[in-house]
This record gives structure tokens, sequence and C-alpha cells, in this order.
């Protein structure tokens, strides 16, 4: 219970330190939220023109959307330190998170815990209500209950990924474009229903580097989709499944990662 | 400033660039994979309709624009946070006595970054996109000059924009959202993923009224053919004319940013 307590006063620390300028808080949380608009805004453009991609409509298109910014949302929220994790192992911060009685991750994950990421959950809830009301969701018990655990699954998949890149730092020193590429660039292919990329890729985008889980899988199940264009129409249950094996590997390469860890020595 | 300054400049910026090699490659790794999402997408939508032309677009005419855009995109990369760590740190000062022109200092080293991206990632994604795609450029002598002419304008401008938004760290702390807002406005209005024939008729004239066009779309459009030759001068004018625009807003914000750094003591 004690450790729970030092967690608490950390991430409070960081909060305090982060709304120490309001405005220019408030400002870049208006930024990023212009910035989702914008990429929202060229989906549109491209919807407007052609109505529907691969079968999937504005209202399909916005579900698809709502899982990956919640998703990323409460990845950012929890894991946001790991983006620029190299950075501490460059600058020898790492060591000192080495020699204190608390677990290395748990220090590294709590030691920033970014509340701007509000604006991702912002844009989430909005395509949420958006495509409930679009596409007509059919709310039933059964679909309220599984959307928490397959926006768990998604924060496990997302939040994987994240730890896995970041370990590679540990032999890399620097990996800034690894993160970049991983985290945020991949994020592209699941704007879009993964159905228009070819069977290569989608095999890779299911099994190797299971985003696919995190929306497009799942959302078949919400939207009462027919599965004929999965690849096996039991992947849509997969994303907890996923979650759980993929984080507990990411947890074994980061200990594995820790182990091997010998200081930059600045 | 003399030219060999202004070359030493370019090449000291270039060499920061190679240093991390493992970057570099998944460098190359992350522009081809937006190659690939856009270039999948347009297939997608294409694949829908009967119809072969969309907007002046063929399938393969909108692939090419794709490779070209993103290309140019790559090639145009630079560091936008130089003039930010020049403020925050105070080296800022040290530019105030150097008898060089900080304007075109600051545009040699973003051409040694850009040169940079241009010869390692810009190069091997056009080698891999010629093979893999149905691209196809009108090889016309006068339009290959033009569309160079063209695309050192568009470069020109965004070093100009870069430029400006990187001196309102002079009045402010925090400079990233003003970035992040810069960047959404560029990657919707500069045509780099949509081209702006595709965007609906009551935006259209919000383009002409902003310099983002001229960045990436004027120069693309040039070379992929969707220009008649008799026309293409008036575009050239159009970004010299928007240059010098952008030139006079750079030097005024240059000149009151450096009033305000000496009342403050520097």
């Amino acid at each position: 219970m004690e450790t729970i307590g030092i967690y608490l006063a950390i991430i409070i620390t960081s909060l305090r330190a982060r709304m120490e300028y309001k405005t220019s808080f408030l400002f870049y949380i208006f930024a990023i939220l212009i910035f989702y608009i914008g990429q929202i805004a060229l989906l549109l453009v491209v919807l407007n023109q052609f109505h529907e991609i691969q079968g999937w409509s504005l209202g399909e298109m916005a579900f698809l959307y709502t899982l990956l910014a919640m998703a990323h949302g409460f990845t950012n929220l929890i894991f946001s330190q790991l983006i620029q994790f190299d950075e501490m192992i460059i600058s020898g911060g790492f060591d000192r998170v080495l020699v204190r009685p608390l677990s290395p991750l748990g220090q590294v994950i709590f030691s920033r815990f970014e509340i701007s990421t509000v604006a991702h959950l912002v844009m989430g809830f909005a395509a949420l209500w958006f495509s409930t009301h679009i596409s007509g969701i059919e709310w039933t018990l059964k679909k309220i209950a599984l959307f928490p655990v397959v926006v768990i699954g998604g924060v496990l998949i997302a939040g994987a990924i994240r730890l896995m890149v970041s370990a590679v730092a540990f032999w890399t020193l620097r990996n800034r474009s690894l993160v970049h590429t991983a985290v945020f660039s991949s994020r592209e292919f699941i704007v879009y229903p993964v159905s228009i990329y070819n069977t290569g890729v989608q095999f890779f985008l299911t099994f190797v580097f299971p985003i696919a889980f995190i929306n497009f899988y799942p959302a078949h199940l919400f939207l009462d989709r027919s599965g004929d264009d999965l690849l096996h129409p039991a992947l849509e249950m997969g994303t907890p499944v996923v979650g759980i094996i993929l984080f507990s590997i990411s947890l074994v390469v980061w200990k594995y990662g820790v182990n091997h860890y010998q200081s930059s020595g600045s | 400033m003399s030219p060999k300054v202004f070359f030493k400049f370019v090449s000291i910026s270039f060499q920061k660039q190679i240093t991390y090699r493992f970057d570099y490659f998944i460098g190359i790794v992350n522009g081809f994979l937006y190659v690939f999402i856009f270039t999948s997408l347009w297939k997608a939508l294409y694949a829908q309709f009967e119809v072969k032309e969309h907007n002046g677009f063929t399938l393969s005419s909108i692939v090419t624009y794709a490779v070209v855009a993103m290309a140019v995109r790559i090639a145009f990369t630079m560091d936008d946070s130089i003039i930010h760590k020049k403020v925050e740190d105070g080296s800022i000062a040290t530019e105030l006595i150097r008898p060089t022109s900080f304007m075109f200092m600051n545009l040699a080293e973003n051409i040694g970054h850009s040169l940079f991206h241009f010869l390692a990632r810009t190069f091997p994604i056009v080698i891999i996109s010629i093979f893999l795609y149905d691209i196809s450029v009108p090889f016309e002598l006068l339009r290959l000059l033009a569309f160079l002419l063209s695309a050192v304008l568009g470069y020109l401008l965004l070093s100009m924009l870069h430029f400006t938004v990187g001196l309102l760290a002079f009045w402010f702390v925090e400079i990233f959202p003003f970035m992040l807002f810069k960047y959404s406005l560029f990657t919707f209005f500069a045509g780099g993923i949509v081209p702006i024939d595709f965007f609906p008729e009551m935006l259209k004239p919000l383009t002409h009224l902003l310099p983002f066009k001229h960045m990436l779309y004027s120069p693309a459009v040039i070379l992929i053919g969707r220009v008649p030759l008799s026309e293409i001068h008036t575009i050239l004018i159009t970004q010299g004319v928007w240059l010098l625009i952008m030139m006079g807003i750079g030097k005024l914000m240059w000149n009151a940013g450096k009033n305000k750094l000496i009342i403050q003591g520097g």
C-alpha cells in the first residue's frame, strides 16, 4: 500500500508542474484538438467525394476512429514518458531510477502523467457519439459490457508496443525514429479499414504487429458487420487475448533490457 | 552573406544528420509506410466506382501524385525548432553579433538538413515506388525545369513559414502549440495527402488565400502534368509573390524580436 502512496505523490507533483503555466497548457490542448480535427477533416474530404471506403460508411469510419482514439488516449495518459525514454538512458537519468527501492518500470511510467491527452479522449467520445448517431449502432447489453474490455485490450496492445520499442533503447541508445514509426506513423494504418491493404500487410497487422485488433476486428462486432472480409471471423473477439499476450511479452522484453542495461556513463 | 560561408553552414547541418545510422534506416521505412498507406487508400477508393477519373485524376495519376507529394514532403523536412532552442539557451545573442543575416543562416541550416533527407530518404523511397507502382511523369524538359523552380520556391516558402513561427519564441515561453498548429494547417492545406482538387467547392477559395498550397501542391501538379505548360508561369509568379510577402513578414518579426531581446538584456 505504501508504494501506491509514493506513486500517487509522484503523479501529483508532475501534474502540478504541468499546470504551472495555465494558459499555455490550455492552448496546448487546443492545438492538439486542431491537429486531430485537421486529420479528420482530410478523411471527411475523401468521404465527401467517395461516400465510403471499401464498404465502410462515414459512421462506421467514425467508430473505427473511436476505438483508435480511446486506445491511444488512455495509452498516452499512462505511458507518455516512454516516448522520450531514450533521453533518460542517454542523460543517465535511468541510473537514478535503478538505485531506488521501487520498480524501475513503475517509476518511469509514473514520472509523467500526460494530462493533455484529454484531447484524445475528447475526440474519442465525440466520434463515439457521432458514429452512434449516424451509423445507428444498436447498443445491446452485451456490447456495452464488451466496450470497456475492447478498449482495455487496445490499451494493452498499444502500451506493449511502446514498452517494447522503448526497451530497444537499452541496446541502441537513441531510437527516436523507431518510436516515432512504431507509435505514431503506424497509427495511420488503422485510421482506415485494414481490408484496403494487400493480404501480406493484413497478415502483418494481425499476427506480427497486431494493431488491427485495436479497432478493425472488434469494430465488426459492434457494427454488426459480417466478418466476410476478415482473414477469419473469430478474430473479432481477439482483442483482449492479443492484448494480454502482447503485454506479457513486452514485460519480459523490458526486464531483459533492464538486466542488459549498462549506464551510458554520462 | 558570401556563398562560401553559406555552404559551410549547409555542410555542418548536413553532417549533424548522419550521426545516427539506426535512425536513418527506420526513417526510410517510415517514409515508405506513408506512401504505401495512401496508395492503398486511393486504390480502394477508385475500385469502388465504374468511373475511371475523379477531379481530373486517373488512378495512375493520383498514385503518382501521392508518391511525388510524399517524396517532396520528405525532401522538405527541416528542423523547425532551431530558433526556439537558440532563444531558450540564450545562444541567440551570438547571432546578433555575427556579420551574416540571421534569416539566410537559418536557411542554410535548413538546406543542410533537407539535403540529407533528400539524398538519404527521398531517393530510396522514389526508387522503391517506381518499381512497385504504376507511376508516369510526362517527360518534357521545360516541365522538369519549371518543376525544379517551383520546388525551390515551395521550399523557400516552407522555410520562411518555419522561420516566422520559430520567431514567436521571442514572445512565448511554450512554442510547441504554435508548431502543432502550423503543422495541422500545412498537412491539410498544402495538399500533401489529398490534392486540393478533391476539396469541396466551399473550401477552395480559402486555399487561395493561404500560402500552403504553394509549398507542396503546386510543384507536384506541375511535375505530374496536371497543369498545361502554358499556365505554369502563373503558378510560378504566384509562388514568387507569396515568397516576397512571407520574407517581409519574417524580416519585420525578426527586427521586432531583436528589439525585445535587447530590452530584456539578452
